[in-house]
């Protein structure tokens, strides 16, 4: 299904999400740090669908960087945050910035590895709406005499 | 000392030698800094300048309502003589001294023996001059007297001679009280900023207060915000015993008054003044002659009253014993000394407790998100193990039992989290009445075993705070209670608002129940982070409860009585513009 790529510095954390989403039909990725991610990020072949990324590796708001990354190389690469009891003004700036959700990993009683599944079924939904919306607008953008290219910023 | 002489010289001859005279009343004045050197020297001076051969000066005692002599000069006398307290009246044989006080005019006895004011101490003397010494607001101070054995000694120009001594020394006694005054004053400004143990400064206060304002009792009463109510710290004598216990509302009683107006209060007598209540004196009412009051007033407002009371004079004639605008200054002067220490204490005390907050709540983060990330991965790695045991009761068992510490590891997380987060507001007018109404509604079902009494006012009640957290110092507070209750539970709430002007505008809630309270031991420490006497959680509950409430500017303590129940007490500003969010919202 989705090409994702899962960062966070737990080893054990990065595993349990692979596993999950490996489960559900989906090729995982993996990176220990953002700097690690940033690389996969620029040299994979194809964009990734979707990105989880924990917010607090190297730095405090890493998960930022990994998030600026994603967008630069395919502004439809949905994000999703995971924090750990970090900052919520962090969590809420990668919103702002383009995030598709950030998700808390410890809520009480809650499988908080299955709340990740369904919020990357619920990202590839979003990331192929934004495709084919995108392919329609360069449709008509095609027919048109004379296209300007958009600034995306 | 020849220099009365010269005085005597600038009143009959030269007035325009006036700034000459002036700079010797200055020498003259520096010279005596000290009352008796300077008590002994008028006399003298005053007896050698008139040329009388026996003489005393007498100060009134305004307690007593007697003259009191401080010296005598001249042959004859004795301690049993000098001993004898003169009564201040116009009777016979009072003494001409008593009558000078009285009066407050020079007399002169030409023949003591036809005189009916002499009081027969000598059976030699035959003419006495006695002029009164004068003091601040023409209050009569004292008396100076001259004595001679042959009759008709004295005539007017003597009287004014007496007079002039009788005035400098007059003006010294006052300046030196007010050198004492303004010396109390110092110390004391000394003692306040130094200060440490609160108690023992207020005490030093009243002690100080009484002093220089030569009054008979002071007491010192403190605004407790907790309760609206002013609270006695400190006083002399009778109402010692009650400190901590005798209360006035605001605008209760003269002392109430004083609080709620933030005016000082001097009064002449106390019964008769439509204010007064008598809730709690110092002495007997009827006793009292004069009522002064001043308020202690802090950067916010009002934070209490001093007040300072004199007897009324045990003497037959109406000789009053009031203050004046002098000491209404004097005793708001040390008002504001003890309200500027009290408002640096308080802020010492809130800086001090904001950074151990924030320094415990940096750590809290730090720890919660390392654990976090921990049990995020246990979980994670606990599922796939799942897939690979052997299903059986026992591992079916232990599993459920992991789950179970996980769970419980990640509640108390968030209890971590949300200490770190009590100081992080997202501010709206919040309706008060409104939200303990929904909040004991939901508790209500939640704690089916639980009585719930709730008494709002008749008005909403509006703040401005963080409506979520305010929630969930509520939720805290009632399933702090809930932990300790009884079977037959009952936890009240109950919303007031103090709406006077002039006041930090409040609104108070109280959370009480009928537990078992919280012990006279533990009370200091309860808001302290990782305190806690609960099974369940780390002791962060109280702690987020008061670091919400702190960071809403308001206070919060627990009041209960031990043995009947716990009983907290928050109060929160009101939200000034209340009234424009009504109509908004309507």
């Amino acid at each position: 299904m989705g090409r994702i790529l899962v960062v966070d510095d737990e080893e054990l954390a990065r595993e349990a999400i692979e596993r999950s989403l490996t489960e559900g039909g989906h090729i995982v990725d993996l990176a220990g740090s953002a700097r690690e991610a940033i690389e996969k990020i620029r040299s994979v072949p194809i964009p990734y669908d979707v990105v989880i990324t924990d917010m607090v590796m190297e730095k405090e708001d890493s998960g930022l960087d990994v998030l600026k990354e994603a967008l630069l190389r395919d502004v439809l690469t949905e994000v999703i945050v995971l924090t750990a009891y970090g900052s919520v003004a962090n969590a809420v700036e990668s919103l702002r910035r383009g995030a598709f959700d950030y998700v808390e990993k410890n809520i009480p009683g809650v499988d908080v590895y299955e709340l990740l599944t369904l919020k990357v079924e619920r990202a590839m939904e979003h990331r192929l709406e934004s495709l084919s919306l995108l392919r329609r607008w360069q449709g008509l953008i095609s027919q048109t005499p004379a296209p300007q290219p958009s600034d995306t910023e | 000392m020849d220099l009365v002489k010269k005085v005597r010289d600038d009143t009959e001859l030269a007035k325009d030698e006036g700034e000459l005279a002036l700079e010797r009343v200055r020498r003259f004045l520096g010279a005596f800094s000290d009352t008796e050197v300077l008590l002994k020297v008028t006399l003298e001076e005053g007896l050698a300048a008139v040329q009388a051969t026996r003489g005393t000066i007498s100060l009134i005692d305004h307690r007593t309502g007697r003259l009191i002599m401080r010296y005598a000069a001249g042959s004859g006398w004795t301690d049993e003589k000098k001993a004898i307290p003169l009564r201040i009246t116009k009777e016979p044989q009072g003494s001409i001294s008593g009558y000078v006080a009285l009066t407050g005019q020079p007399y002169i006895a030409r023949d003591v023996t036809q005189d009916p004011h002499y009081y027969p101490l000598f059976t030699d003397t035959r003419s006495e001059l006695a002029v009164p010494l004068i003091g601040r607001g023409g209050k009569v101070i004292g008396v100076l007297n001259a004595e001679k054995e042959k009759p008709d000694a004295f005539n007017e120009q003597d009287a004014r001679v007496l007079m002039a001594v009788a005035s400098l020394a007059a003006v010294a006694l006052t300046l030196s009280v007010y050198k004492e005054r303004q010396r109390a004053l110092i110390d004391l400004g000394k003692d306040l900023s130094a200060a440490t143990d609160v108690e023992a400064v207020l005490e030093r206060v009243v002690e100080t207060a009484a002093e220089v304002l030569d009054a008979d009792d002071c007491s010192l009463f403190l605004l407790d915000e907790t309760i609206g109510r002013l609270v006695l710290k400190a006083s002399r004598g009778a109402l010692r015993e009650q400190v901590g216990q005798a209360t006035y509302r605001m605008g209760e009683g003269l002392t109430g008054w004083v609080a709620m107006t933030g005016q000082p209060l001097r009064l002449n007598g106390v019964q008769d003044d439509p204010r007064w209540k008598g809730l709690y004196t110092e002495i007997r009412p009827e006793e009292i002659s004069a009522f002064l009051a001043a308020p202690i007033k802090g950067g916010k407002g009002v934070l209490g009253v001093l007040r300072v009371i004199r007897k009324r004079p045990v003497t037959e004639h109406a000789l009053e014993n009031l203050f004046d605008e002098e000491d209404e200054r004097l005793l708001t002067l040390l008002a504001s000394q003890v309200g500027a220490a009290l408002e640096r204490e308080a802020m010492q005390d809130r800086l001090f407790n904001a950074e151990h907050f924030a320094a415990i709540g940096e750590l809290a983060a730090r720890g919660a998100h390392m654990l976090g990330n921990k049990v995020f991965a246990i979980k994670g790695a606990l599922k796939e193990l799942k897939k690979h045991a052997v299903e059986s009761q026992e591992s079916e068992r232990l599993f459920r039992a992991i789950n179970r510490s996980i769970y419980e590891t990640e509640l108390l997380l968030q209890e971590l989290r949300d200490f770190v987060k009590a100081t992080h507001l997202t501010l709206k007018p919040v309706c008060l009445d409104e939200l303990i109404n929904d909040v004991a509604e939901e508790q209500a079902r939640r704690l089916s075993t639980v009585r719930f009494q709730l008494t709002l006012p008749q008005e909403k009640v509006w703040v401005k705070g963080d409506e979520s957290k305010l929630r969930s110092v509520l939720e805290e507070l009632i399933e702090n209670s809930r932990q300790f209750l009884p079977e037959d539970g009952e936890i009240r709430l109950l919303l007031e608002a103090d709406r006077q002007p002039g006041q930090g505008q409040k609104a108070r809630i109280i959370v009480e129940d009928n537990g078992p309270g919280v012990p006279e031991d533990v009370k200091d420490r309860i808001f302290e982070p990782f305190f806690t006497s609960r099974s369940k959680g780390i002791g962060l509950g109280l702690a987020t409860v008061k670091g919400i409430v702190d960071a809403h500017g308001g206070t919060i303590e627990e009041r209960g009585v031990p043995g009947k129940g716990a009983r907290f007490i928050i109060t929160l500003p009101l939200h000034s513009e209340s009234k424009e969010v009504k109509e908004g919202k309507s």
